[in-house]
């Protein structure tokens, strides 16, 4: 249609159509691919292979034969545990027109960093914006107010690889970034639907105006963890393996882009994140801290479960964590030879290896951010409201207040065993509720029948027993009586009451 | 024990508010004008059917609507009824979480913002395990003593805080798929 739109533009003015314009018709596409192509629109990509065993989760590279488009990938994990080799199948084949191809059974797609970083700088203006931001360190301030990132004391004293101020060095172009992992539910958080969990890596540049920052097309998605389970312990690491490499990268030597939106002669760009932004559980599983149940509970500082515990409020007297003991820690860790050697290394320190710690510059008892959203809203104020005061959530509490109290005797009730106790509460909390109106119509005497009918046969031979309503048998030949029988007396009795 | 059940001055956590009060609190809800941008709460917030509130509701409710109410309700005592007078103590304390919050969620921080938190926080805290001796402090409330050590280090909370990762994972969400995993490299990323 576009095809025969643009023929009639062309023909508008003379039947003849030029060789040039004639080409252009014939050459129509057909979809809108070339254009995604001709016009970069499309990140670059890596995949890589991930090792499907949940303990494992490897990532290997791909290889390229010269001149070949195809990746080729090792056919058994390469992954050490302990100086024991995976080897678990990656690959798994497949039949492309009548080739048998090996595709990796798990993937993960890393989305090059230099590349989103070109395809930002190639906006002059967004480039001025981001340089500019470091003017806000020397800019006078009125009584020590900070109103961003950049009036921190974190980024006030950021050393670069040279030992100076990481911002002054006009020529080149110094970014900083934050890093956020965070784990989700793609098919949404339904009460009875699947539990699976995808994780994001994503990258947020500090260095844009506050106004641009966040907006999605700002944002670098690094890439996608595969589901459905979230990658266990030290695991993460070999997703961030490939991110890593690249902002070493960036930090020393720097990357030099050939032309950049302000800088036609091109321009070395050095980059650094300097903060961690996740909830707790995933800031934990990304800096390498245990998770808050672990005897070190505080990424922070020294506190144990044992000793100050999570009651103290004493904050004077904690022992802050230094980056220096937590590297040697995270090294304990990750050069142990044994599984006990490991285990005994992270139980007196909390702490295991993370990727981020090769970035020389990575200090995770600052750069690893306590989130204000998780913390303080959903944290403290949810507990607060909710278990403290009390919002209460169970309506039917609220509604139904006992109408008549029923108990089963102490020595009855102390031989039970837990299960059944269980199974007994519920069936007096039933008993003790207003039914009449329900039983009254057949739907809802049937509901409730299925609802008694489902209690364990003792718990329902007991109450009987207890309240004194014999079971009513369907057949009045039947000896043994079954949960249904029990069951029917129940209601009976409680229909009898009204 | 007072007509709705609850103990005129129990320690026990979660049997605070009755079910007048927090009617009270819905219809203030309801009733109070407010700017049309601020995310609106369920009517029937904390009755189950109404899911979970999000983290910003939560924000909101903290920050606007309970403080009015609450104080409304609980700051006035009535002498000799130990319930009200029990009331204002918890409502102090709860003002205490409630400033807290307000001072570290502000655009704009300071060496003093930090010190004023952390003395809001820390006369939460106390206040918390005076009032309510059985209850035992989570992890979260060892980690807001040392939030004011980040606000300096980083600033206003706005450029570190989870809200524009949560808001990317939004955006994936709603991406339709075909319900099956693994195969993300065909899905059309518009983000990428």
């Amino acid at each position: 249609m576009l095809q025969y739109l643009v023929q009639l533009c062309i023909m508008r003015d003379t039947d003849k159509i030029s060789q040039r314009d004639r080409r252009l018709l014939s050459n129509f596409p057909a979809d809108p691919r070339p254009a995604q192509k001709a016009l970069h629109l499309d990140r670059q990509s890596t995949i890589l292979a991930i090792c499907p065993d949940d303990s494992c989760h490897q990532s290997h590279k791909p290889t390229f034969n010269p001149g070949s488009p195809i990746p080729i990938y090792p056919k058994l994990c390469q992954g050490l545990h302990f100086g024991k080799r995976c080897e678990e199948e990656l690959l798994r084949p497949k039949h492309i027109q009548g080739n048998v191809v090996f595709l990796p059974i798990k993937t993960f797609v890393y989305f090059d960093l230099k590349d989103w970083m070109g395809s930002l700088l190639s906006d002059s203006d967004v480039e001025t914006k981001m340089d500019a931001a470091w003017t806000q360190i020397t800019e006078p301030r009125r009584s020590g107010t900070m109103r961003d990132i950049f009036h921190g004391e974190m980024l006030r004293d950021f050393k670069g690889h040279d030992r100076k101020h990481f911002g002054s060095e006009e020529d080149e172009g110094r970014y900083v970034f934050s890093l956020g992992v965070d784990f989700f539910n793609p098919l949404s958080n339904k009460q009875a639907g699947k539990k699976v969990s995808v994780g994001i890596i994503s990258l947020i540049c500090l260095n844009l105006p506050p106004d641009l920052r966040y907006k999605s097309e700002h944002m670098c998605l690094v890439g996608i963890i595969p589901g459905p389970h979230e990658p266990p312990l030290t695991t993460l690491n070999h997703y961030l393996t490939p991110l890593v490499d690249d902002f070493l990268d960036f930090w020393d030597p720097g990357v030099r882009f050939s032309r950049t939106g302000g800088h036609n002669h091109g321009r070395l760009v050095r980059c650094a994140i300097v903060c961690v932004v996740c909830d707790l559980p995933a800031a934990r599983k990304t800096s390498g801290f245990g998770p808050s149940s672990h005897s070190h509970f505080c990424a922070v500082c020294h506190c144990t479960r044992q000793n100050q515990g999570y009651n103290d409020i004493n904050y004077h007297a904690w022992r802050k964590r230094t980056k220096e003991e937590c590297l040697a820690s995270a090294k304990a860790f990750d050069n142990a030879q044994t599984k006990s050697e490991q285990d005994a290394a992270f139980a007196s320190s909390g702490v295991k290896w993370s990727e981020l710690l090769r970035l020389p510059y990575f200090d995770p008892t600052r750069f690893v951010v306590i989130d204000a959203m998780h913390n303080l809203f959903l944290g403290l104020i949810n507990e607060h409201f909710q278990n403290i005061l009390g919002i209460r959530l169970d309506k039917d509490k609220e509604q139904r207040s006992p109408t008549i109290t029923i108990h089963f005797t102490d020595t009855q009730w102390d031989n039970l065993t837990e299960t059944v106790k269980k199974d007994s509460r519920r069936l007096l909390a039933w008993l003790r509720m207003p039914l009449n109106q329900e039983l009254s119509t057949p739907e809802g005497y049937n509901s409730w029948f299925k609802k008694f009918a489902g209690l364990r046969l003792t718990v329902l031979q007991l109450a009987s027993d207890e309240i004194g309503c014999p079971a009513i048998p369907t057949d009045h030949r039947k000896t043994k009586m079954c949960r249904g029988d029990y069951a029917r007396g129940l209601l009976h009795w409680v229909c009898d009451l009204s | 024990m007072d007509p709705n059940g609850h103990a005129a001055s129990s320690t026990k956590c979660g049997h605070v508010l009755t079910k007048a009060e927090m009617d009270e609190i819905r219809s203030d809800i309801v009733n109070m004008l407010r700017p049309s941008w601020l995310t609106s709460l369920p009517s029937e917030f904390g009755s189950a059917g109404y899911g979970k509130l999000k983290a910003d509701q939560w924000r909101v409710l903290g920050t606007t609507f309970l403080p009015v109410s609450l104080v409304r309700l609980w700051s006035v005592v009535e002498a000799g009824n130990p319930r009200s007078e029990r009331c204002r103590q918890i409502l102090d304390v709860t003002m205490s979480l409630l400033s807290a919050v307000a001072i570290a969620c502000s655009r704009v921080t300071s060496v003093n913002h930090a010190q004023l938190y952390l003395t809001n926080m820390y006369s939460y805290l106390n206040g918390l395990k005076t009032l309510f001796p059985d209850y035992s402090l989570h992890p979260n409330h060892h980690m807001a003593l040392h939030l004011p050590d980040y606000l300096l280090l980083y600033g206003p909370v706005h450029s570190w805080w989870t809200f524009p990762f949560e808001r990317l994972i939004g955006i994936l969400q709603r991406i339709s798929t075909n319900y099956k995993l693994g195969k993300f490299y065909n899905l059309p990323f518009s983000l990428v």
